[in-house]
């Protein structure tokens, strides 16, 4: 942590001179008002994980990690081993699926923990660290193998981050510079030969190659710049991005056609400036002019997922207080809801759509009813629109908190154990047998298969 | 005081909890605005949280960890509140004239503290959540992740980051021409 310089004095001075500011009158009415009428629910079980019997997962995946007790029935330790052993087959017996083989073919698993990044079998097993044991690397999140699975990328250094790109062994492939920490959200092109992050928190777009070698900077239209963080995305034909602009000046400003009474005496006139609107436009990453897209339910948000193939897509939006999760064909059109939550105000998160490797279900989430930040993963098949919950009332603890296995027999999701950590399991994705696969970790991602 | 008037929460006592809140809620509304720089939707982030803790208050096993864990629920209103892509809200600027030429001292600290202003704006909620832990509610290390929820090593290499970009988003804003203000993200 830093000294305490002037820079730290002046900070935080000025922070709490800005905390300090007059609450706004009735404050605290407003935020008590919902309380009225409700009562506090029963008191839950006390630890997290007690929604499913995480202990009676070791029969699969996987192994490491898991500590097995073995009862003491008087008998040396070596027939104990044949008899687990002999349980454990027959349990696979029964169970029908993969058992101690480490499965073919399964790929590799990139994840993040205490500051480094690491790849290991895609079952946890044999990590090997690719960072620099600085202890401040991170996974780009959302982002982190290209959608044709030969690389990967990770994030490192303190401050403005650098962006290093590497193969499924670890080797360094690339890097590049000056990403703003949590805030750029570099991401791959859809053919996997690109990645694109904002280089200027407001105004600037970068494209890179992955020789890490800048292809195009992609300026804002006139009087324009992001909308919040979100985090620009690649149209499906990779040909420009997508992203959420503001128009016009900000704080102060004027809404509708009487505007506010007060004027702003650094401006010309006094007057304030309109209050922004939010809009939608494509950069093409050839350098033409951009263009402002026709908002639509596809545009409520700009997290979409696509499936493998590139012909569908599915996204989430809101009708308050609804939510709702939509799929398309990848250039809009045919846009149909397939889910529809609402109704309860406590499901104020979801839905995160993320496509099947087969591309025929989507795995999402919804707030769980409480909604202590907590949320229920689900996996539903779009053809028949049958949902079903795989995990129920978790904490996530990375952004965006699950993935698919490449046989999309099971789902990687990251939860919080308890307040300050979390780590990466997995999931049956029919339901059940849901393991810890990395202690302590939370952001991670399986290989995807690599195309040919 | 603090664990009979949660102990009487837990059994319904909205009394019981809008006393508690009392205590907290100045606190609670002033981090919210200084992580969400909106005070439309500091006040929603703390409805939430407010909401939250009345109706999970059970949950809660240490009376005397109340305050801890109510700033937890704060963190994450604030997280899912600069998620939310919704309607814009406007804000009425409120302008108090000054009474006096300001002096060179005055004028200098307030480049300074609108450079502060454009600099925290460039950062991400999370960035400033964390900033706003350590410099205004001046937690230690170990509470300031446990009110983050994140590990320590994390807590302390987010800290790093953000004060560098926030030092950088200084030096950077003092090479450039000043832009209008910044969205508030």
């Amino acid at each position: 942590m830093t000294g305490h310089d002037a820079f730290d004095i002046d900070f935080g001075s000025w922070l709490r001179d800005e905390a300090d500011a007059p609450i706004p009158a009735g404050a605290r009415d407003h935020a008590l008002a919902p309380i009225a009428g409700r009562r506090p629910r029963p008191a839950r079980l006390a630890s997290l994980g007690s929604h499913w019997s995480a202990n009676s997962s070791s029969v699969t995946w996987p192994l490491v990690g898991r500590r097995i007790k073995l009862p003491a029935m008087g008998l040396s330790p070596a027939i104990l081993l044949l008899l687990l052993l002999m349980a454990l087959l027959g349990a696979a017996a029964l169970v029908g699926g993969p058992l101690l083989e480490r499965p073919r073919d399964a790929g590799r698993l990139a994840y993040a923990l205490d500051g480094e990044v690491y790849l290991a079998d895609a079952d946890g097993r044999d990590p090997v660290r690719v960072s620099d044991g600085a202890g401040s690397s991170s996974l780009a999140s959302g982002s982190i193998w290209a959608p044709d699975g030969r690389h990967f990328l990770y994030l490192g250094g303190a401050g403005p981050a650098t962006a290093h790109i590497a193969d499924p062994d670890g080797r360094a492939v690339a890097s590049f510079g000056n990403l703003p920490a949590f805030n750029g959200y570099p991401s791959w092109s859809p053919d996997s030969t690109r990645l694109q992050a904002w280089t200027d928190f407001f105004t600037r777009i970068t494209i890179y190659g992955i020789d890490g070698v800048v292809q195009a900077e992609l300026a804002l239209p006139e009087g324009h710049s992001r909308f919040r963080e979100n985090p620009g995305v690649w149209a499906p034909d990779g040909r420009s991005v997508w992203v959420m602009l503001d128009r016009g000046e900000f704080y102060p400003c004027r809404s509708g056609s009487e505007g506010t009474s007060t004027g702003d005496p650094s401006l010309p006139g006094g007057e304030l400036p309109p209050c922004v609107t939010r809009e939608v436009w494509e950069l093409p990453i050839d350098g033409s002019a951009p263009r402002r897209m026709v908002d639509g339910p596809e545009f409520m948000s700009l997290e979409r997922s696509f499936t493998r193939d590139g012909t569908r897509m599915a996204f989430s939006g809101t009708l308050w207080p609804d939510l709702l999760l939509y799929v398309a064909n990848a250039d809009g059109t045919d846009v149909q809801p397939v889910v529809q939550v609402g109704g309860d105000p406590d499901h104020g998160q979801g839905m995160l759509p993320i496509w099947s490797p087969s591309g025929r279900q989507l795995a999402y989430f919804v707030g769980a009813p409480g909604d202590e930040g907590e949320v229920d993963l689900k996996v539903i098949d779009v053809a028949t629109g049958t949902a079903r919950t795989l995990v129920s009332g978790f904490q996530y603890a990375a952004w965006p908190p699950y993935s698919w296995s490449r046989d999309g027999n099971r789902i990687l999701f990251s939860k919080q154990d308890e307040p300050g950590s979390g780590s990466l399991w997995t999931v049956s994705a029919d339901g059940g047998d849901a393991t810890v696969l990395v202690q302590g970790a939370t952001d991670g991602e399986w290989q995807p298969e690599p195309t040919r | 005081m603090q664990p009979d008037l949660v102990n009487r929460a837990k059994g319904g006592d909205r009394e019981a909890f809008s006393t508690l809140v009392a205590t907290s809620f100045d606190q609670l509304f002033r981090t919210a605005r200084l992580i969400l720089r909106d005070d439309d939707r500091a006040a929603d982030a703390v409805q939430e949280a407010l909401l939250s803790a009345w109706l999970h208050i059970r949950a809660v096993r240490d009376p005397d960890r109340f305050e801890a864990w109510l700033r937890r629920l704060l963190v994450r209103a604030c997280y899912r509140e600069a998620r939310r892509v919704g309607r814009r809200r406007v804000m009425e600027l409120q302008i108090t004239p000054l009474d006096a030429p300001v002096g060179e001292d005055a004028q200098r600290s307030t480049a300074t503290r609108d450079q502060l202003e454009r600099g925290f704006r460039h950062l991400s909620a999370a960035q400033r959540a964390v900033l706003v832990v350590h410099h205004y509610l001046g937690l230690p290390d170990l509470e300031a992740a446990a009110m983050l929820e994140v590990p320590l090593g994390t807590y302390k290499s987010r800290l790093n980051r953000a004060s560098a970009a926030m030092r950088a988003g200084l030096e950077a804003d003092s090479r450039t021409p000043v832009r209008p203000q910044e969205s508030i993200a």
